[in-house]
């Protein structure tokens, strides 16, 4: 019977929250019991045990959902939102992680997209982006371009060609003009400009379809309170999670 | 006053509609907030399920917090019970095979695995934690969760009493028979009597 009672108190002997008497009574009992030592010691390595699971940490894909959903909720009416709560709420991407999740396992960038003309034979550099930059652009400032490379100022008045020396509708080539899109050499025929603004989802889309030929799908897109467009974009092997802004698209490094 | 002045404004902020006011509050806390909720389910789909659920009730009912407890504890209180709510309803579906995955007879592996780990004291690890889960998974649900909350969370009995809305006496003989509950399916090869 006190066995029983000791034991009790043991599950919480190690929290310290027992008072003087009853720890007392505890490490006598201890002291001539080994039944009641072995039961404390089980309890320790259980909690040992317990103490050293694994954290768990927070999958990146969590944050642009959740942000998603939370602008979904903030566009709601509140009367209705302060209705539905006292009803549990339905996850608006449940089941979806594990797609999004993909997001957060690649970071394969196989991608170039090569605009701005340079003079004198150099290599092509997307928007003057540093060589290894993943930033994909479509747009570029036709004064500046024009004044640094004396190319024409709109992609309409010029014709270039492709690495493979297929003259490109819409450019105009210039001597020592080198064009270079990685997964695109095949199929520049289609290049004729991208319709719409850079404020607008389809011009990011176009750009998307653009850049290396491939099939996605769009799993989730929004424009946040920064302008700042997000595409989660799922390709047959991989997915990945774009940004884009003032023209420019690029890989999030929210996610890498 | 529970809560800091710099919470305070924040929470008013989110409260008229800041976005980013309101996720500034929920990134201090969804850390462990999302470490609660994986280990209701010990799965991420349903944690993330589970606390996107949470936040956006947090969102709903920033009116209605009062600033008796601290933000974190209000927050992990409505995690608590979103994971507790969502548990009671997949309880069905929820077997033991989806938790933790066995090899075999007497072989348990668990998902997360530390990548430093050399083959022979994963497979040690892997053995043990999967063992534990196992034994976790046997408790009742109200006896899982404040082995959760104060053994793998951490949480003071203080705190658990909060979460829990539960007064510090019931805090105390739940853990108490929560711990000799888990101990005797430990010693019992994982099954309670």
């Amino acid at each position: 019977m006190e066995c029983r009672k000791i034991q009790e108190q043991l599950a919480l002997y190690r929290d310290e929250i027992l008072d003087k008497a009853e720890l007392e009574n505890i490490r006598t009992h201890l002291a001539s019991c080994d039944e009641c030592q072995l039961y404390l010691d089980q309890l320790n390595k259980i909690s040992a045990e317990l103490t050293a699971l694994p954290e768990p940490q927070i999958p990146a894909e969590f944050l642009p959902v959740f942000r998603h959903a939370l602008r979904e909720e903030m566009r709601s009416d509140h009367n209705e939102t302060m209705e539905n709560d006292k009803n549990p709420v339905r996850p608006l991407f449940s089941g979806g992680w594990k797609k999004w999740s993909m997001v957060a396992a690649v970071f394969v960038v196989g991608i170039i997209s090569i605009y701005g003309l340079q003079q004198n034979g150099d290599m092509l550099n997307p928007a003057g982006f540093p060589e290894d930059s993943t930033i994909l652009s479509m747009e570029e400032e036709p004064e500046k371009h024009q004044e640094e490379t004396g190319a024409p100022q709109s992609r309409a008045e010029g014709m270039v060609k492709d690495t493979e020396g297929v003259p490109v509708e819409g450019f105009e080539e210039q001597p020592g003009d080198v064009m270079a899109i990685a997964g695109m050499e095949n199929e520049p025929e289609d290049w004729d400009g991208v319709k719409g603004t850079p404020e607008e989802e389809n011009y990011y889309l176009e750009v998307l379809k653009r850049q290396d030929g491939r099939d996605f799908t769009i799993e989730n897109s929004f424009k946040d309170e920064e302008g700042v467009w997000h595409f989660l974009v799922q390709y047959d092997e991989e997915a990945l999670y774009y940004e884009g802004k003032d023209g420019e698209l690029w890989i999030s490094e929210s996610l890498q | 006053m529970a809560i800091s002045k710099e919470e305070a404004v924040l929470i008013e902020k989110a409260r008229m509609g800041s976005e980013s006011d309101f996720e500034a509050l929920i990134l201090s806390c969804q850390g462990k907030a999302y470490s609660m909720a994986y280990r209701y389910f010990n799965n991420p789909e349903d944690a993330m399920d589970a606390l996107q659920e949470s936040f956006l009730k947090i969102y709903r009912s920033l009116g209605t917090f009062k600033g008796e407890s601290s933000f974190q504890t209000w927050v992990y209180r409505i995690v608590a019970n979103t994971c507790c709510d969502m548990l009671r309803k997949k309880k069905a579906r929820i077997t033991t095979e989806s938790l933790v995955k066995m090899d075999g007879e007497d072989e348990y592996t668990l998902e997360i695995m530390d990548a430093s780990m050399g083959p022979e004291e994963r497979a040690i690890h892997q053995e043990m934690t999967g063992y534990i889960l196992h034994c976790l998974e046997k408790l009742p649900l109200e006896q899982k969760e404040i082995i959760v909350l104060r053994d793998i969370q951490g949480f003071s009995y203080e705190d658990i009493a909060e979460i829990l809305n539960i007064n510090p006496g019931t805090v105390k003989s739940r853990i108490s028979r929560a711990r000799v509950k888990l101990r005797e399916i430990y010693v019992g090869g994982g099954e309670p009597d």
